[in-house]
């Protein structure tokens, strides 16, 4: 039997802005109640496409100087700003979009 | 019900160790595969025939959900599961060694269904959207895997 919904289960992520020079620049803003464990989500989702990271409360350096993730958390509101170079455009845009679905939906079943 | 296939092979610079493990892990193909949101509920966490999961997809706003099973693992030559909910389908990951790379072929089976896909396109506009796919896939797994 194939499921069909029109909304999502995962938590609310939307992509506010995106800039592409020598690299890859995007700002996501996620409304929630409680933030949830952001370094963790980022972090073993690197992990697990091969991407050596150094999380740290607030921000995940990645190795070789391939770019940083940040997040800023505020009442309602985390805004998170990803910045990616080194990699050619095209896995720049994979590990983006990556990320993005692992916002939405990695770890749920911990919250 | 009718069937359709979809396949698509590429050289990917890696050794087929580097890709078998890389695309055997479930969870890792949200990287590859455009549109899968989410898999999760994998049992038990190693490759191994009889290793389910669920799916998430996103089907142009539409969220699709259903369970696959993984039908073969062989390394580092073959990777196989099915869909066993929601549309029917088999894909078979073939990986054999070309010099020190890897000739990857997907190939995927799929019923093409005469109710919910048949409301939004022709059998020939689905075929070629999963011909495309499947190209799709395999080029993403050659971009995550070469850089």
């Amino acid at each position: 039997m194939i499921r069909l919904r029109f909304l999502h289960p995962g938590r609310h992520v939307w992509r506010v802005w995106r800039r592409r020079d020598d690299g890859l620049e995007e700002t996501w803003v996620s409304f929630r109640r409680v933030a949830p464990r952001w370094e963790k989500i980022f972090s073993s989702t690197l992990d697990l496409i091969w991407l050596p990271n150094t999380p740290q409360p607030g921000h995940i350096q990645l190795s070789d100087e391939h770019g940083l993730i940040t997040w800023h958390e505020s009442r309602w509101a985390t805004r998170i700003i990803i910045r990616l170079r080194g990699f050619p455009a095209a896995k720049q845009s994979l590990v983006v979009t990556t990320l993005l679905k692992a916002a939405r939906f990695h770890l749920l079943e911990e919250e | 019900m009718p069937t359709g296939r979809a396949t698509h092979s590429a050289t990917i610079s890696a050794a087929p160790q580097k890709v078998f493990d890389f695309l055997a892990e479930p969870t890792r193909a949200t990287s590859f595969i455009p549109g899968l949101s989410r898999i999760h509920n994998v049992k038990p966490a190693t490759p191994q025939p009889g290793q389910t999961w669920e799916y998430e997809f996103d089907w142009f706003g539409l969220v699709v959900s259903g369970n696959s099973k993984c039908t073969r693992s062989e390394r580092p030559k073959v990777f196989e599961f099915q869909t066993i909910t929601g549309n029917p389908s088999t894909w078979t990951y073939k990986i054999e060694p070309s010099g020190a790379n890897s000739q990857v072929t997907l190939e995927v089976q799929y019923e093409i269904p005469g109710n919910v896909v048949a409301r939004f396109a022709s059998k020939p506009v689905f075929e070629k959207m999963n011909q495309d796919r499947a190209r799709e896939i395999v080029s993403n797994l050659k971009t995550m895997l070469e850089s």
